[in-house]
């Protein structure tokens, strides 16, 4: 199988990856974009056995790093401001048919702890093992369990009082 | 229903209803990034290739820019000057003519050669030398004289400057019918061998009272291995000596601010560091520089030859001079004696 296939599989994987941490899909295709470019680099160099584990890597570093940039490059108003913009090209519609409900799951899953909600995001929305999740999140695997059993455990709280609060 | 599985439902709809309705283009995002890659890999060689050329040039400065005292590159140049000036009877470089072309860790020297012949300076041809960082090829020579030394000695056959103890061979005699078959109106390089070695100082008396009126170029001297003829490893060897400038030029290291005598010890001491160089430059396939600077230390520096010029009549009369024993004729010009 061609590469650009391989690739292609992970794709949503990968957004919906960047998606979750960045809550904002213009971020997150760019952050897709910056991925691809960075494995088109890195690749040649290196012996891959597991492309999803390794993608999922590189998009985090991706996502840090984006990070980190827009951090010292904008002031805080001006992202305010730019976020806004983002919003109000939307129209209401289209916020509600753009997956209202994984947008409500990704807010909730934002008020965890970072860990918690890292632990969460990877191993639960994007089924990786415990040892592939460990290693993105360069934390032993022990620890790494512990950080996914609370958010996890919080986060189904959070679910249960929703859903006692619709009904 | 349980809560974990509430959960496992809830995570698991809202995925799939979040990748129904995500809309990317897939094969837009990977070309995109794969030309992003591909530019971006471009634009590193061009980088790295651009570097090389800047790199080169600047270690190459570096390289002949530092080192030996005054930086390699005038080093060899004092070296391929001095040998020239030491090896090569009546002949120099005027050292701030000479012209050098640094490339890529070689450089190439280009310079011309002088010869006094009566009162006038002569340009008589043209050194070219390539290096190769500080190891000098064969130099290319090109000597516009009449009476040109060989190019390569041979052991068969007499040096120009002949040892007391070495015999003068028979058709040396044909050198004094040249100089009386010389026109008074010119001018002669003339090859003095003397009967005995001197002292530097003493080279002045064999001419008392100036008569005749001629003039010292260059001194042979001896160095202990002329009267072998041939070196250590049966090579042919040439004379050694050091010119005599009136009106020293200020890049020679002779230049009357010492005995030239000294100054030769010293200039052959200095360029037994850098003998291969210097053998290369020189005539002879061998300077011995170690077995001469040894043999000089012991028994100080006698002189058993020279290099004079002056009008054709004076240099007839050093024929009844006792303290000459052969005469060989180099160069001769038309009258400037004035």
């Amino acid at each position: 199988m061609e590469l650009d296939d391989i690739y292609k599989i992970y794709m949503y994987d990968l957004y919906r990856y960047l998606f979750s941490l960045s809550k904002n899909h213009h971020t997150a295709e760019d952050l897709v974009q910056e991925t691809f470019y960075r494995a088109y680099l890195n690749l040649p160099e290196q012996n891959i056995t597991n492309i999803k584990a390794w993608l999922f890597k590189v998009a985090y570093h991706t996502f840090i790093d984006d990070t980190r940039k827009n951090k010292k490059q904008v002031p805080k108003e001006e992202i305010e401001q730019l976020k806004e913009k983002e919003y109000s090209a939307w129209t209401p519609e289209e916020q509600v048919l753009q997956n209202e409900e994984f947008q409500q799951l990704i807010e909730m899953i934002h008020q965890l702890r970072p860990k918690h909600q890292h632990a969460v995001i990877l191993c639960d929305l994007h089924e990786l093992t415990y040892e592939e999740a460990a290693q993105i999140m360069e934390l032993n695997i022990n620890s790494f369990k512990s950080n996914l059993y609370r958010g996890r455990q919080t986060l189904m709280n959070k679910l249960n009082k929703r859903r006692v609060q619709d009904e | 229903m349980s809560d974990d599985q509430n959960y496992w439902k809830i995570i698991d709809r809202s995925k799939k209803q979040f990748d129904q309705n995500t809309n990317i283009d897939s094969n837009k995002i990977l070309k995109k990034s794969r030309h992003k890659a591909l530019t971006t890999n471009i634009l590193i060689s061009l980088a790295i290739l651009l570097m090389i050329v800047p790199t080169l040039t600047l270690l190459t400065y570096f390289y002949y820019g530092t080192g030996d005292g005054n930086g390699r590159a005038n080093k060899q140049i004092e070296v391929a000057s001095n040998v020239i000036e030491l090896t090569e009877p009546n002949m120099y470089v005027k050292r701030m003519e000479l012209e050098e072309q640094i490339d890529f860790f070689s450089m190439d020297l280009n310079f011309d050669v002088y010869k006094r012949i009566g009162k006038e300076e002569y340009r008589v041809g043209e050194y070219d030398i390539n290096y190769m960082l500080d190891q000098p090829d064969f130099p290319d020579r090109n000597l516009w004289l009449d009476r040109p030394h060989q190019e390569i000695p041979q052991k068969d056959e007499a040096s120009y400057i002949i040892h007391p103890l070495v015999s003068v061979p028979y058709e040396y005699d044909r050198e004094w019918d040249i100089v009386e078959s010389i026109p008074d109106g010119t001018v002669v390089e003339a090859y003095l061998s003397f009967t005995d070695s001197m002292d530097p100082d003493d080279v002045k008396d064999i001419n008392p009272g100036l008569d005749p009126d001629i003039e010292f170029l260059w001194l042979a001297v001896d160095t202990g291995i002329e009267k072998k003829v041939v070196d250590d490893q049966g090579l042919p060897v040439t004379p050694i000596g050091y010119p005599i400038y009136k009106d020293p030029p200020n890049w020679t290291p002779f230049d009357n601010r010492e005995d030239n005598e000294v100054a030769f010890t010293n200039t052959l001491n200095d360029l037994e560091h850098y003998e291969s160089q210097a053998t290369k430059i020189a005539r002879a396939k061998t300077l011995a520089l170690d077995e001469r600077t040894d043999y000089i230390q012991e028994n100080g520096v006698k002189i058993y030859g020279a290099v004079v010029t002056g009008p054709a009549p004076e240099i007839r009369k050093l024929k009844n001079n006792d303290h000459v024993r052969s005469l060989k004729v180099g160069e001769v010009k038309l009258w400037n004696w004035h």
